[in-house]
């Protein structure tokens, strides 16, 4: 009964397959955010000319002023120039560590959901050791054994990050690969790349976008974190993170030398939160319309 | 002797609401019922005809952005379509009982099957649990289950047909005197689909319960009930005694469905005499049928009164006699000739 | 000149204990129609799987034009599929839901860009235009070659599937329960529509279904299964006559 009504509950909205952002409040909210920011960051790398590795201790710890929008920090820097330039290095990592992670992920999850048998549960034992162990924990471990560096950051955040993906992408497989049209394809002689590419891998984008929308803000505070730790990016480099770091000394005194990258840090992993949620309602809604039968 | 209906819907009207509060779409329009005690009434549609709208605005349980907007509903004489929520919540289940599709659905998954029925049987009438076990009980036999057994079964223990019996004991066990059954039996086996429905005809006319049977299948249908009504796009089609419809099938659509079904016994023909187009075609003005009846005429295009014919058997055609072409409904206002709006 | 499809006491059993079938044998001949009667969890589906080489009998053999397919493997297993398709009972979850209508139906062409099945010798252009003329095969126009799943209904999904059946011209459909989760008047169409295809392009049928009237439309000879076994199988037209096993004619007695 349930099913007959749903469905002649929800034909009318299904003429606007589209309506998705008039419709999803949260998920206009943090695009805008995340628009405005590069507005600014696109705005500030046009407008702000001052070099923000430029050490001036004549003008350090300055009030706002027009040559710098923010003032200045503890070395004279130019606080909004390297919080755009930091923007550039936190959103460039963060990217850079998601991309990895899904190539990594995704193919595993795909290899491990369709083979099944011996490969799955080797896969399951790692990744049950994988998860034993906190990620911040070992992303630690690793920068401790590697040494400090941003590069050695992305590898330890990627290290733990892959399986996220692997994991979603396995459940995906697993619940489809039994579906009808999966096997009409077997039967009508899809070889196994097509399968799993053709057929499998798009029903896995949508989970994998909705995760990857949380994840940007993850990686984001991870990097930051381990930054500010002093283990990802080395001074003078500019990283939102680092420059929480540098100012913490000057805590009492010029407290906005935190206030800006950490504001900074919490509204874009805001907007990408606001993002994971929407995509999420959105994604689910018309999961259930195309659940309907008939 | 003439008793008093125990049903009795007149002039139903469902439909969509918009997010500003205004109807959209009648999705459900001007449905006469009436069952009388013991009298099993079956209803017969395809999908999207409204059928189990109609049984949702019986049980009020139409989700929110439905609503009837005219019409009433009389239970035993009462009008139970504007009641509150609470009073509705108080009725389902003791004055009527519903038996859904979905057998799983109907108990909470990890409780007793015992438990989940004495507890329902004590929320409606004070007693002890011994009573309530006792009376619980003699349901599960009479439904003929292995009643100690499935009283202290989990509902995942027990297989579908198992499940459907028991709700049926369920909803018996209330002396209801409406039982709504949704496609009782449309996820269970032909053979254990069979023997639930005639478990509920028996045990019907035992209780004098009158049950409401909403199906998709035209044969379990007419095998069983003593009435029945054809719905297609939210209007009734047609409605009668199961023998004279059976017997003698009035609209064009009722007689295109029972020949659309290949025959089980007897000369099997080369092709079956299927009704073209989907059920999703329904015409927005006159008769909702028209888009897929091959005997449409112009005049179609004015929703037909349901009139009665002869043994309290009534059709929404304009036609007595469709395959020939004499309008006995007169009422082709050709002044009003409007195009057919096909959907 | 052996039969079309053979299949020789195949027994299949999932888990340690559960026997789901035993010792099934049976023949389907060119052009004829097998049907398959049986309750759910009576081996039905099994024996799809079985057919279609999805799976592995534990014992016996299955030949199609005498070619043993229980033992293929690899490509060998991809190349003998295109003498055997099938046609689902869920028609909503047969389609990709992502992929239009016409990647769907030419699928199987595009796998096997060998098979030149004779009803589309005098197609000319690409997959699309492939696709245009299976999908007229079915009675379906060419309007709906680039929506998807979801903007179809029932019917139109399950003539869709059987246009993608029949797309590599196999030898062999199995119709698994085709049409019992379509309504009333829909099942009718797509039942003449199986048996007009059938006559005309000589495919034969394996059509499975608990619908005993529908079966009796369909098929040439009847197989009745029953936890796993295979207990009558008879010529369609004997299906009332006395020596029917009582089971068979439990089915016969039940609906009106």
């Amino acid at each position: 009964m349930n099913a007959a009504i749903k469905k002649a509950v929800l034909r009318p909205a299904r003429n606007g397959r589209y309506v998705w952002l008039s419709a999803n409040p949260l998920l206009l909210i943090g695009i805008s955010l995340l628009f405005v920011f590069m507005l600014l960051a696109l705005s500030g790398w046009l407008l702000a000319a001052n070099d923000p590795l430029a050490v001036n201790m004549a003008e350090r710890l300055k009030s706002p002023s027009l040559e710098y929008p923010l003032g200045t920090d503890h070395m004279g820097r130019c606080i909004f120039s390297r919080l755009i330039s930091g923007a550039r290095t936190t959103l460039g990592i963060t990217a850079m560590v998601l991309m990895t992670v899904m190539v990594i992920g995704i193919p595993m999850g795909l290899l491990c959901g369709y083979a099944g048998g011996r490969i799955d549960a080797l896969f399951m034992r790692l990744v049950d050791g994988l998860l034993a162990l906190p990620e911040f924990i070992l992303a630690i471990a690793v920068a401790g054994f590697l040494g400090p560096s941003l590069m050695n950051l992305m590898l330890s955040v990627v290290l733990v990050k892959w399986i996220g993906y692997a994991r979603v992408v396995r459940g995906v497989v697993m619940a489809e690969r039994e579906k009808e049209y999966i096997l009409a394809a077997r039967v009508g002689g899809a070889r196994t790349f097509k399968l799993l590419f053709r057929h499998l891998l798009p029903q896995a984008v949508s989970p994998v976008m909705v995760l990857a929308a949380f994840d940007v803000g993850k990686v984001i505070l991870t990097i930051s974190s381990l930054s500010y730790l002093g283990l990802g990016a080395q001074p003078p480099a500019p990283e939102w993170g680092a420059m929480l770091n540098d100012g913490r000394p000057y805590f009492q005194t010029a407290p906005e030398l935190m206030l800006y990258p950490g504001a900074a840090i919490m509204l874009v992993v805001l907007a990408f939160n606001l993002i994971g949620d929407g995509l999420r309602n959105v994604l689910d809604l018309k999961e259930r319309w195309r659940g309907n039968p008939g | 002797m003439i008793k008093n209906p125990v049903l009795q819907i007149s002039g139903l009207s469902v439909a969509l609401r918009a997010h500003s509060g205004s109807w959209i779409r009648h999705l459900v329009q001007g449905i006469n019922l009436t069952l009388y005690p013991g009298e099993m009434h079956g209803l017969v549609g395809e999908s999207g005809s409204g059928k189990s709208i109609t049984a949702s605005a019986v049980l009020g349980l139409l989700p929110g952005s439905l609503g009837i907007t005219e019409g009433e509903i009389l239970l035993n004489g009462k009008a139970i379509h504007r009641l509150p929520e609470k009073a509705k919540r108080r009725l389902r289940g003791r004055e009527m009982a519903c038996i859904f599709q979905n057998d799983q659905g109907s108990f909470a998954p990890f409780r007793k099957i015992g438990k989940q029925l004495t507890e329902a049987l004590q929320a409606h009438e004070k007693m002890s649990s011994r009573e309530a076990r006792e009376i619980s009980c003699e349901w599960l036999e009479r439904v003929k289950l292995p009643a100690q057994r499935v009283f202290d079964s989990y509902p995942f223990q027990l297989s579908g047909g198992q499940l459907q019996r028991t709700s049926l004991a369920a909803s018996l066990m209330m002396k209801p005197s409406l039982i709504i059954a949704d496609e009782p039996t449309t996820a269970l086996d032909v053979l254990t689909a069979e023997q639930i429905l005639d478990l509920l005809s028996g045990l019907q006319k035992k209780t004098e319960c009158a049950v409401l049977l909403i199906s998709h299948d035209l044969t379990s249908v007419l095998k069983r009930t003593d009435r029945m009504s054809v719905m297609y796009g939210g209007h009734l089609m047609e409605s009668g005694p199961t023998a004279s419809v059976r017997r003698n099938p009035l609209h064009p659509y009722t007689k295109m469905l029972l020949k659309a079904r290949p025959p089980l016994d007897g000369f099997m023909p080369d092709r079956l005499a299927a009704i073209p187009g989907e059920p999703g075609a329904v015409a927005d003005q006159g008769c909702p049928f028209a888009p897929r009846c091959p005997y449409r005429k112009e005049a179609c295009v004015h929703m037909p009164a349901s009139g009665v014919r002869a043994d309290d058997h009534s059709s929404a055609c304009l036609f007595a006699d469709p395959e020939g072409g004499d309008s006995i409904a007169a009422v082709a206002r050709s002044d009003q000739d409007r195009e057919v709006v096909w959907r | 000149m052996p039969p079309l499809l053979e299949v020789i006491k195949i027994g299949k059993s999932y888990g340690d204990s559960v026997k789901v079938l035993r010792e099934v044998s049976f023949q389907i001949g060119a052009g004829e129609c097998l049907g398959l009667v049986g309750e759910s969890g009576s081996g039905k589906s099994t024996i799809t799987r079985l057919i279609l080489g999805l799976d592995k009998p534990d014992s016996g053999e299955i030949f199609v034009s005498g070619q043993a397919v229980h033992r293929l493997k690899g490509k060998a297993l991809r190349h003998s599929r295109k003498h055997v398709q099938v046609v689902f009972q869920d028609p909503a979850a047969s389609l990709n839901p992502r992929l239009r209508i016409w990647k769907s139906v030419v699928e199987p062409l595009e796998n096997f860009p060998d098979v030149e099945p004779k009803f589309l010798t005098n197609v000319s252009g690409g997959q699309r235009e492939l696709a245009a003329a299976l999908l007229d095969r079915v009675g379906l126009g060419s309007e709906l070659l680039d929506r998807y799943p979801d903007q179809l209904s029932g019917g139109q999904k399950q003539r869709v599937a059987i246009a993608r059946g029949l797309s590599l011209e196999p030898k062999l459909l199995v119709c698994d329960e085709p049409t019992s989760s379509l309504d009333v008047s829909v099942q009718a169409q797509i039942l003449n529509l199986l048996k007009e295809l059938k006559e005309e392009l000589g495919i034969s049928y394996l059509f499975i279904s608990h619908d005993i009237a529908a079966v009796r439309f369909m098929s040439d000879r009847i197989a009745v299964l029953k936890d796993g076994q295979l207990i009558d199988q008879f010529a369609a037209g004997d299906l009332f006559s006395p020596e029917r096993h009582p089971y068979t004619r439990k089915w016969t007695e039940t609906p009106a």
